[in-house]
This record gives C-alpha cells, structure tokens and sequence, in this order.
C-alpha cells in the first residue's frame, strides 16, 4: 500500500510526538506500518506545517478562522452522515445478527446523533449553511463525490466484508478514525488542522471519546465473542489487544 | 427514543446537581438517592472538582493549568494504585476474584495509567512546575464504592473501576476545555478517548462476559455498553 504525502507527513509528525512518550515496543508497532494510509489518506487533511509546541492559547476568531472552523466541523459532520450509511449499508449485508446487529443499530443512532450536534454549531455559532447530506448510497466503502472529486472512501483492507468478523474490525477502523480526526480538530499541533471555536472544539472532545468507546466495544466483542484477533492483536494478551495504546493519537486504524 | 435516553441522563444530572445545591432530599428524589443509580459521593466529589475548576480558572492561566495537571497527576497514580489492590481482592476461600482475561485487562490498564501519569509529570515540568509526591493512595479514599460497585464480587469490582475511569474520562473532558495552554488541553484531549475506551471495555466484560447489567443498563445490547451519544451525558455509577 502506497502512503499518500499527506499520509507519511502525518505519519512522520505522529512519530515525532509520540517518541518521548510512547514505549519502544508501541513505537515499533507505529513503524511495522499498521498506520492505515487509506485511512488517513482518505480523511480531510487541511496544511501540514507542524507549529512549535509552545504556549498557544486560544486565538481570537477571524473571518479566516471561522472559514476554516466550518470546513473542519462540515468534514466532521459527513464523517458522521457517512458512518451512519456505512453501518446501514453493513446491516444490509445480512451477516450481523442478534447482539453484533443491535450493537451496529445503537452505534448508527449515535452518529445520528453527532451529526446532529455539528449540524447545530455549523448553522448556530460558526452562522454557515447546513452541510450537504450524501446520498444514501454513499459510504466509506463507496467514498463521496465532492466538487466531481472522491472523497472519504476507505476500501476495507484488513477488515473484509463478508465475515461478522471482518465487518467488525472494518468499524473499528472507522470508529478510530473518527476518533482520531476529532482530536485532531481539538488539539492539533498544525493550526490548519485544529479548531478555533470554543463550542466547536467542545463538540469534538465530547464526540470523539464516544467513537474510542465505539471501537473499544468491537475490540471486545472480536476478542472475547468472536475469538478473534483484534486490529493490534497481542496473543494470549487479552488486556493489550482490547486497549492497545493509551492515547488516542496513537491509536492505528487498519480498515 | 434516542433523545429520551438523553434527555433522561441530563435530567438525572441536573437533579443530583440540584440536591447538592440545595442541600436538601425530598420525595422522589430520596427514592432514586436510595437506589444508588447514579453515586452520590462521587457527584458530590465532582462537583468540588469542578467548582475548584471554575474558581481557578479566574487565576493566571499557567497556574490554572498546573493545577489541573499536577491533580491529574496524583489521580492516574491513585487510579494505578486501585486497580492493583482489586487485582489482589480474594474471595471468602482465598480465590482471587479478578483472574483470566478480566485480569489480563486490569493490567493493561494499570499501565495505561502509569503512561498517563508519566504523560501528565512531563507536560508539568515543561510548564516549569513541581510535579508532586508519588502517592500511595488510591482512588478509594476519594471515591468509596457505592451500592453498586462493592468490591466483594467481580462484578462490584468491574462497576467500581468504571465508574472511576468515567469520572477519569469526564474530568479530562472538561480540563480540556478549560486549558489555556495548548499543550494542556491535548494532553487531556488525548487521554480522555482512553479513559472511555477502558470503560467501554468494562461494560462490555459486564454485559457478554460476566452476563450482568451495566451501570446504565438497556435491553439494547448497544445502548447497555455505550449508553451515551456524548461523553458529557455519561455520569460514574458508584
């Protein structure tokens, strides 16, 4: 799988970050390569210049920061649309039943519900226009067509689809990524990347542990119900495959 | 239906705030105390975290931020410290009550925490503060176990750490957004998705391995092991 640029710069800024505070064995499982470069390829990456790690306090909104306040919260709004299609369109498959399909129903009432509150800060504090919905035939397998472009499309590579199994560890990639992209937003160290509006960054940092807590659900189930291997499986470790990092910048998703 | 649920969890929160603000219980509202949904003492210990957040926040912006971490601090290290004393909890014939994979878990945790307290020394001394003492408490002497998370079953002990890793996972929320700095707030941005991932997974072991209720217990499997649609919503069940 080839990295994209923006990919192998996040990448490379993860790595840097995370180096005094992650423990060797972890910071070997970043370089085997399990960052999921469609993934992140796939998510909205705004810039790439990394600011110094100095004092940055809140900065006063401007027209700009506003502007870009809105296409962050719009990504994360259609992340929410597309997570919610995605688990319908998984639904359909036929193949989760009982628990794994109420789990699926719950999880996809909850982006429902995300959706919902980015929705509100879009059109009531940042004052924009609501987003665009996707169609309803557009997921993360299909991606969106934005401005004749394909955008958000995250083929299943560790994950196929036609195993509960596999169905899962897909969601799991997409929860993390989801998770990921809202800390990203809270608390970047690209200034492109991160949000500027107190209710916006408020919204982010009570959404994205709901998504930790989504993927931390299908970690379980894969290990403890359906026996499998998670996405950063550790053998007879049960407790290092279901909680595999302890941030969640270094968390990998492998779709 | 979703907004039931939502509007029900704001309303069980704003009625424990109301009692604490009151300072009074009637009807009800001793009724639903009595039933120990939602814990008391730690709402009460909430909500003087956050008041002394409020009160700090109208200080200079580096202490207000040195105080939330070196806290922070001294509750991963408290956080370490319990799990390894449920770790150790035996029953009345001397079996442990935590083994197999739930153990397994409890000392994954563990060393999260102990990252997340190293985390938390680094960010104070790069802000230039003390980083405190080690303590050899643990959160027990913050957070006695309520009704619902007594430590005498495996059950008791997982309801009792999730309780303690929501109560984790909200206050990092909330310093997160009260940080000034932004090397503060990521840190916290950073570490509350752990902390409520940990408590998924011990809703999780409750509900399909254990065979038991959660705190926020649902007929809908989904809603039992993540009851909330924010992370705001959730409240620790003692």
């Amino acid at each position: 799988m080839k990295l994209s640029s923006s990919a192998k710069e996040q990448a490379d800024m993860l790595e840097e970050v995370l180096h005094d505070v992650v423990d060797p064995r972890r910071r070997g499982f970043l370089k085997k390569g399990a960052l999921a470069a469609a993934a992140v390829a796939a998510l909205p990456i705004v810039g790439s210049t990394m600011v110094s790690c100095s004092s940055d306090s809140p900065a006063a909104p401007t027209d700009e920061s506003n502007s870009r306040d809105i296409k962050l919260l719009t990504d994360a709004y259609l992340i929410e649309k597309l997570a919610v299609n995605t688990y319908v369109a998984a639904a359909g498959l036929g193949i989760l039943s009982g628990a794994f399909l109420d789990v699926a129903q719950s999880f996809a009432a909850d982006h429902i519900g995300h959706a919902g509150t980015f929705r509100d800060v879009i059109t009531g504090e940042l004052r924009a226009a609501p987003p665009i919905d996707p169609k309803n035939d557009e997921n993360f397998i299909t991606g969106m067509m934005v401005n004749g472009e394909t955008r958000f499309r995250i083929p299943p590579a560790f994950g196929n689809l036609t195993s509960a199994a596999g169905i899962v560890k897909y969601a799991l990639a997409l929860e993390l990524t989801a998770a990921k992209a809202y800390f990203d937003n809270a608390a970047s160290l690209d200034a492109g990347m991160r949000l500027t509006n107190r209710k916006a960054i408020d919204a982010v940092s009570d959404i994205g542990p709901v998504e930790a807590e989504h993927a931390a659900v299908f970690r379980a189930a894969l290990k403890l119900l359906l026996a499998s291997d998670t996405d950063a499986d550790a053998g007879s470790d049960v407790g290092r495959s279901v909680s595999p990092t302890s941030f969640i910048s270094a968390e990998m998703p492998r779709p | 239906m979703e907004t039931t649920s939502l509007e029900t969890a704001i309303q069980r929160e704003a009625s424990v705030l109301e009692e604490l603000l009151d300072g009074q219980l009637v009807g009800d509202r001793r009724v639903f105390m009595k039933k120990g949904s939602l814990a008391a003492a730690a709402m009460a210990m909430a909500a003087t975290w956050f008041a002394s957040v409020t009160r700090t926040k109208a200080q200079t912006t580096a202490k207000s931020d040195l105080e939330m971490l070196t806290e922070s601090f001294t509750l991963e290290q408290q956080a370490v410290n319990t799990y390894n004393a449920a770790a150790a909890l035996r029953d009345s014939s001397g079996a442990p009550l935590v083994d197999g994979a739930v153990l397994s878990v409890a000392v994954a945790f563990i060393g999260d925490h102990t990252t997340h307290a190293a985390r938390f020394r680094d960010v104070i001394v790069q802000l230039g503060g003390t980083v405190p003492a080690n303590t050899t408490a643990t959160t027990l002497d913050a957070f006695p176990p309520g009704p619902n998370s007594q430590l005498t079953s495996l059950p008791g002990i997982l309801r009792y750490a999730l309780a303690v890793e929501i109560f984790a996972a909200k206050l990092w929320y909330q310093y997160a957004k009260d940080a000034q700095d932004l090397r503060v707030r990521r840190v916290f941005a950073d570490l509350a998705p752990n902390e409520a991932a940990h408590a998924a997974i011990l809703r999780a072991a409750l509900k399909f391995v254990v065979g038991t209720s959660t705190d926020h217990d649902n007929s809908n499997p989904g809603k039992a092991v993540v009851p909330f649609t924010q992370l705001s919503f959730d409240s620790p069940v003692f």
